[in-house]
């Protein structure tokens, strides 16, 4: 049985029509249009689809719809601000952390639920909390080294604000 | 521009502002779209009318198909449409149907295809079809398969290896004899070896999104794809419909890696759905489909024996390879595995006398395919690790040992190869000195172990895959307006190693522009030239030519107009931030604004735009296809693997601390993306040797997901340098040569030769994983491994 479901997405309150089975990832990407987050697997195993569920990483392919009734979900498309882009998309273009870049908006969703929770990762924090986003392209020097950065900048950005 | 085009326009190197400068303008054109989720793929278009299509596939490995039952299916509110063999008998090649009539061949072959209203109805009809199979015999060891009165793979009366493809290059320099070389050999190094199966596995799966349009009879399909123009070409065979009726466009590619150089299944079942239910049609396949249908690895049999001198310089070299190539490919590209592995095999050291044999056999499982380094991988696995031991047994440092024969500029192999710039050794010196063997060979504890590998690999392909006129690569076009904003029309498939934004550096730097000035048409068959695709290490080198003589086309025309006006020779001229200049003696003061020129120059034409056009090709007689001497590519690139690891000896883990790479690719463009291909080379290679591995059971696949099929996280990569300041090619674009690709190749052998060094385990065969390691050890309790064992206790 179809419900409306209300949570708030990208800061907005949003209300839709949903299947109990829908995954938030379909959900996303063809009832929404939010094609931003990616589909690899289907099976929580590739962190494509990593979109933030109350500031938490989750897999929205294995995350149903309905369970997000009254939460806060960011995709990638909900972290630049203004036309300002997010400091840690800033550095992934800076530092060359992308190839094809399918994996690269689960990836900038992993680091920013890392980075909000933990503004001074050691690299082996950077590398544990993107374990579960496979990238195929880069041999993850770049993405770390990214993300390093964005904290660095973030960092600085508090202490001068 | 062609081919043969006067250089004496092109930018001179001392004029470089973005070509591998570390603080330049250059940046990445996709970089935005990227980061922000705006890029889209294939399959990220869609329309509120789409449909969807999915396929029932073949659950066994050889049968006859008896019958097929739709009928619940159809019933199935939300069914738009399905499809049998018989109701789309499409053979695009003379063994590969799109859906499957009389025999399937393999676990997964398409059978059934159905259209619905979304991926649940699809799914749920797809369980009410039922399908009855007689099931024949299979055979899965490729051994087997090439014995007389094996079972026949194909079902049609061909034996399963003389019909397929078969590469067998004899041949000898200076008139030597083979036998005579290995009757003389100080020492014969013989070697058997085995490579395993693994996948391309690129993190966007294969998508297609088909819109048709009745009253143009055209279709417009947005494909991830690496060879549009193969896609337009085999969807007209498939249709028997002239190519302007396909519209193929090539949007943002997730990874490739050589999976997507192919025209799948699901393409032209997207096709047709769309033509007969006139509504959008979206084909995703699934994981499991990507790794049962989308011809990975080949697994090899390798047989190599090599006669040395004295000082263990390579004399001849005899090899016999065996490619399990799975159920398909007897008819079509796969000829390109068979003769790309002889070539292997002759690199990528000298070696004047040579007896390469290489066939592609036939057996009842996924068809194997190009991948990342084809063949390379596998054969360089081989030949690397024989040198090894070869060193070891003649008591010759490694590192002398492959000096002593390595590759140089001038050496024209007997396999027909021409070596142009070559860095080889340097590599290898590079290699040794970083990882400071002299002082620390002789200094491992039990356990701890230092690897390295040499190999090559081609920097652009002779085939230009369709037929082509001189066959010509890439035609590519560059348009400057009157207000001087440029456009560049050009199909080099970016499949995410970045072939966008090089060509537009290149258009750049030739017209002395900044990178967001020159404008990249979005790339299709109808928008702008051929482009055979990203296949072949061939982009940057045959493609960047194309669109550097497109570019320098109209930089002349540009510059004839402002020469004449001053009155200087134009080729002294040239366009340096937005200024054309004259570097004539006493005409240095002369400067005209970019815009002004372009508008002058458009004014004398009578009004016409100026657009300049630029081509590319390497041309050869086709030759190597029939095992015949043939300089295959245009150039050629050479690296050395280098890695320090240690082994637990009881578990069979391996802790690699330090990877180094070495690679000649000439002048490198842009540093970082250099780099970028290396560390992305290292990842795929270390995944190769220790932790990738298909397993099949009875033509089964064992592990079609990400969960089973171990892939390398950030957690296991070790820390890399790398290295490849060597001189420039005098052919590339700016001296570019390969980069991606072969580099792939020296991983898994420099790691195998690191263990060796580490337990004295010998090496025959991959996956490298632990298991495999700890049984080796357990078999064959070498030495070393058990000293090290020993200071365990
Ligand atoms: S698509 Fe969700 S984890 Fe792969
Ligand atoms: S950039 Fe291609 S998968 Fe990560």
């Amino acid at each position: 049985m179809k419900k409306i479901l209300t949570f708030t997405l990208n800061g907005e309150k949003t209300e839709v029509i949903c299947e109990p089975n829908r995954s938030l990832l379909d959900l996303l990407r063809d009832d929404l249009g939010l094609t931003g987050t990616k589909k690899g697997c289907e099976e929580a195993e590739c962190g494509a689809c990593t979109v933030l569920l109350d500031g938490r990483p989750v897999n929205s392919c294995a995350t149903l719809a309905v369970e997000c009734e009254g939460h806060d979900v960011v995709t990638i498309e909900g972290i630049a601000r203004n036309g300002e882009l997010h400091p840690i998309q800033k550095q992934f273009i800076e530092k060359w952390a992308f190839q094809c870049g399918y994996c690269t908006p689960g990836m900038i969703m992993s680091a920013k639920a890392l980075l909000d929770h933990n503004p001074h990762p050691t690299e082996t924090e950077i590398r544990e909390a993107i374990e579960g986003n496979l990238c195929r392209c880069t041999g993850y020097a770049k993405i770390v080294e990214a993300i390093a950065a964005a904290a660095a900048e973030m960092n600085w950005e508090a202490e001068n604000a | 521009m062609n081919r043969f085009a006067d250089k004496e326009y092109f930018r001179k190197p001392e004029d470089f502002r973005l070509i591998s400068k570390d603080e330049s303008k250059y940046v990445h054109v996709d970089a935005y779209e990227k980061v922000t989720g705006k890029a889209k793929y294939a399959g990220d278009f869609m329309a509120p009318d789409m449909y969807v299509a999915k396929v029932l596939h073949s659950p066994i490995p050889k049968g006859k198909i008896l019958s097929i039952d739709t009928s619940r299916a159809e019933a199935l509110p939300g069914v738009k449409g399905i499809l049998t063999g018989k109701d789309f008998p499409i053979r695009i090649t003379e063994d590969i149907e799109i859906l499957v009539q009389g025999q399937v061949r393999m676990v997964g072959d398409p059978v059934v295809a159905v259209c619905a209203i979304n991926e649940e109805v699809a799914e749920a009809a797809l369980e009410l079809i039922d399908v009855q199979y007689e099931p024949l015999t299979p055979v899965f060891d490729p051994l087997e398969s090439i014995k007389d009165g094996a079972v026949d793979v194909q079902g049609y009366g061909y034996n399963n290896h003389n019909f397929g493809p078969i590469c067998h290059q004899v041949g000898s320099n200076d008139g030597k004899d083979i036998d005579e070389e290995f009757a003389k050999a100080a020492y014969v190094s013989v070697g058997d070896y085995k490579t395993h199966r693994i996948q391309h596995a690129p993190i966007e799966p294969h998508a297609t999104y088909a819109e048709y349009d009745p009253e143009k009879v055209q279709w417009t399909v947005y494909q991830s794809t690496t060879m549009s123009f193969g896609d337009q070409h085999w969807l007209s065979v498939g249709f028997n419909m002239d190519e302007s009726h396909f519209h193929v466009i090539r949007p943002y590619v997730g990874g490739a890696f050589g999976s997507k150089s192919n025209w799948p299944y699901s393409e032209f079942i997207a096709c047709e759905f769309a033509r007969r239910t006139l509504h959008p049609v979206r084909f995703v396949l699934t994981r499991e489909e990507e790794f049962q249908t989308m011809h990975g690895r080949h697994p090899f049999i390798i047989h190599l024996e090599t006669a040395h001198a004295e000082n263990g310089k390579v004399l001849a070299k005899k090899t016999s390879q065996i490619l399990d190539g799975g159920a398909y490919g007897v008819s079509h590209s796969q000829y390109a595995a068979v003769n790309l592995s002889v070539i292997w095999a002759a690199f990528p050291y000298k070696i004047d006398a040579i007896d390469l044999l290489s066939r592609r056999v036939l057996t009842n499982t996924a068809e194997g395919g190009a991948m990342r380094g084809y063949t390379a991988c596998q054969v360089q696995f081989a030949n690397d690790l024989n040198m090894q031991y070869a060193a070891e047994a003649m008591g010759i440092d490694p590192i002398e040992f492959r000096l002593t024969s390595a590759l140089e500029s001038g050496y024209h192999s007997p396999a027909g190869l021409i070596v142009t710039s070559c860095a080889f050794k340097d590599t290898l010196r590079d290699a040794a000195a970083f990882m400071r063997w002299e002082e620390r060979k002789n200094s491992m504890k039990p356990g701890e172990g230092i690897g390295f590998a040499g190999t090559a690999f081609v920097s652009g392909t002779a085939s230009p895959v369709l037929n082509s006129p001189n066959q010509v690569q890439t035609n590519a076009t560059v348009r400057v307006a009157f207000n001087g904003q440029v456009s560049l029309y050009s199909n080099c498939h970016d499949n995410g190693q970045g072939a966008d934004t090089v060509m537009v550096a290149i258009v750049a730097e030739e017209l002395g522009l900044d990178m967001d000035e020159v404008k990249l048409i979005q790339p299709s068959t109808f928008h702008a030239g051929y482009d055979s695709g990203a296949y072949g290490s061939r982009v940057t080198f045959l493609g960047g030519n194309a669109v550097r003589r497109a570019a320098v086309d109209a930089k002349r025309q540009i510059l004839e107009y402002v020469a004449a006006k001053w009155d200087v020779e134009p080729h002294t001229c040239d366009i340096i931030d937005h200024q054309v200049i004259c570097r004539d003696l006493g005409h240095e003061n002369l400067s005209m604004p970019w815009k002004q020129a372009v508008f002058g120059c458009m004014t004398t034409h009578g009004g016409d735009e100026v657009v300049g056009v630029g081509s590319y090709y390497h041309r050869t007689n086709n030759q190597q296809f029939q095992g015949k001497p043939s300089n295959y590519a245009p150039s050629y690139v050479f690296s050395t693997g280098a890695c320090h690891l240690n082994v637990d000896v009881e578990t069979g883990e391996i802790d690699i601390d330090e990877f180094f790479f070495a690679h000649d690719c000439g002048q490198a463009l842009n540093r970082r993306a250099v780099e970028a291909q290396l560390e992305g080379s290292i990842y795929s290679g270390l995944g190769y040797a220790c932790y990738e591995e298909l397993k099949l059971r009875d033509g089964k696949m064992l592990n079609p997901n990400f969960r089973d099929y171990r892939m390398v996280t950030a957690l296991d990569m070790p820390h890399i340098t790398t290295k490849f300041d060597y001189p420039p090619d005098p052919e590339g674009p700016f001296g570019a040569k390969e980069c991606g690709e072969g580099t792939t190749a020296p991983i898994a052998p420099a790691i195998a030769n690191a263990i060796h060094m580490a337990t004295g385990i010998h090496i025959t065969e991959l996956p490298l994983d632990p298991e495999h390691i700890w049984r080796m050890i357990q078999e064959q309790k070498p030495e070393k491994a058990m000293a090290a064992l020993k200071a365990m206790e």
